[in-house]
C-alpha cells in the first residue's frame, strides 16, 4: 500500500489550508527513525494540524518561495497561516533544524499554549540499522518511489559504521532532552516501540494530553500495516536479517542500550 | 587551568549516557558532544562529588598500576579539556 499524503506529497500547495485562528503551536521534536511520520500522518487524520518537517532545507526553500516568506519570523508566520488545523499548527523537528526553527520562534511575537511532542526510540541500535537502511535505499516510508536519492555504494554490514550512526542518533537523542529542560515548554514523551505497538492508546494519551477532558474521536484507520514490514520489503534487509545484524553488532561491541526513559 | 592542588566537581547538569564503551557528554551550548575511553569514564565517575585532584590521580594510578606522573600529566590534561566545555569546575584551591 502507497502513502498518497507522504511527506514528500504534503509540502505541495493542495496541502495548504484557508488560514484559521492559532489555538494551539507545537513541535515534534524527533530524530530519525522515530516513527515521527506516522504520528504526523495519525494527528493529520485526526484533524490535529497539518505536521511536516517545515525546516528540512528542501521543503523550507519550496515553502519560503511559494508563500513569499522572506525573514525567519515571516516564514513561521507563514506556516501558521498555511498549515494550521483545528487550530493547531505543529512544526516537526528534527536536532539539525532545531537552531533555525528557534531562530524563527524567537521573532514571532507570541506562540499561544505551546507545547512539545518529544518523540524518542528505546532500541537505538534498531534505530541506526533502520537510518542506515532507509539512506542506502532512499525509502522511508511507503512511498511510490525513492524520496532521497539511493546510496547503494553504503555497506550495511559495516559495524563500525553502524556504530558511528549509532553515537550521533544518542547525541540526537540527548541533545533534545537538554534542549527540552532548557525550553520551558510542556514536553509529552512517546516512544517509537509504544507507537508502533499500540498506536491507538499511544494517541489516546496524546490527545488526552493535549485536550484536557475531550475525547479524541474515532481513530484514524490508515492503509499502512501495524508493523513496518512492508517497508523492510522494499530494503535490503528483512526482518530476520536485521536481527542477525544486529547481533553481530552486539558480539563486537558489546550492547548497551543507554537512554533511560526521559 | 586545573592544577593538582585543586578540588574539582564536574557540572551536574551535564547529560550523559553510556554507549558501548564510551561515555557520550553532550555540550548542549554548543551542540556538540565528546566522547570518551573507559578510563575518562572512571574519572567522570569519581569526580560526581568534589575530589582533589591528587587524591583523583593517587586512585587512576593504583586502579592502573600505571606511572603516577603519567597519569598526573594525563589527567590534568583531560580535566582542562572539560573544564573548557564548562562540564567540571573547580571548588577549592
Amino acid at each position: 500500500m502507497i502513502l498518497e499524503d507522504n511527506e514528500v506529497a504534503l509540502a505541495e500547495a493542495r496541502f495548504d489550508r484557508p488560514p484559521e485562528p492559532l489555538r494551539r503551536f507545537g513541535i515534534i521534536a524527533a530524530s530519525a527513525r522515530t516513527g515521527s511520520h506516522l504520528l504526523c500522518r495519525l494527528l493529520r487524520q485526526l484533524g490535529r494540524g497539518v505536521a511536516l518537517e517545515y525546516f528540512y532545507p528542501r521543503y523550507r526553500h519550496a515553502f519560503e518561495d511559494r508563500w513569499q516568506a522572506s525573514s525567519p519570523g515571516d516564514y513561521l508566520s507563514a506556516i501558521i497561516r498555511n498549515r494550521t488545523a483545528g487550530g493547531v499548527c505543529i512544526v516537526k523537528c528534527l536536532p539539525r533544524q532545531y537552531m533555525a526553527l528557534r531562530g524563527s520562534i524567537e521573532q514571532v511575537a507570541a506562540l499561544p499554549d505551546p507545547f512539545i511532542i518529544h518523540l524518542w526510540r528505546r532500541d537505538s541500535l534498531s534505530q541506526a540499522i533502520s537510518l542506515r537502511l532507509a539512506v542506502q535505499s532512499g525509502f522511508w516510508n511507503f512511498t511510490p518511489g525513492p524520496t532521497t536519492q539511493p546510496k547503494g555504494a553504503i555497506d550495511i554490514m559495516d559495524l563500525d559504521a553502524l556504530r558511528a550512526t549509532r553515537r550521533q542518533l544518542v547525541v540526537d537523542e540527548l541533545l533534545w532532552r537538554g534542549w527540552l529542560r532548557e525550553s520551558g515548554w510542556p514536553v509529552i514523551h512517546v516512544c517509537y516501540e509504544d507507537l508502533i505497538a499500540d498506536r491507538g492508546a499511544s494517541l489516546q494519551r496524546l490527545i488526552g494530553w493535549l485536550e484536557p477532558g475531550a475525547t479524541p474521536g474515532p481513530l484514524p484507520e490508515l492503509p499502512e500495516p501495524a508493523t513496518p514490514s512492508a517497508l523492510h520489503a522494499r530494503q535490503s534487509l528483512n526482518m530476520a536479517q536485521r536481527a542477525e545484524l544486529a547481533a553481530a553488532y552486539r558480539a563486537q561491541f558489546g550492547h548497551s542500550d543507554p537512554l533511560p526513559d526521559p | 587551568m586545573i592544577s593538582a592542588s585543586d578540588t574539582i566537581v564536574r557540572d551536574e547538569t551535564t547529560l550523559v549516557s553510556a554507549l558501548d564503551d564510551e561515555l557520550i557528554i553532550i555540550d548542549i551550548a554548543k551542540g556538540k558532544y565528546l566522547a570518551i575511553d573507559r578510563i575518562g569514564a572512571a574519572i567522570w565517575e569519581a569526580i560526581a562529588q568534589p575530589v582533589a585532584v591528587e587524591t583523583l590521580v593517587d586512585g587512576l594510578a593504583d586502579r592502573y598500576a600505571a606511572p603516577r606522573e603519567q597519569i598526573g600529566s594525563d589527567v590534568l590534561a583531560f580535566l582542562d579539556n572539560l573544564a573548557s566545555r564548562g562540564l567540571v569546575r573547580i571548588v577549592a584551591e
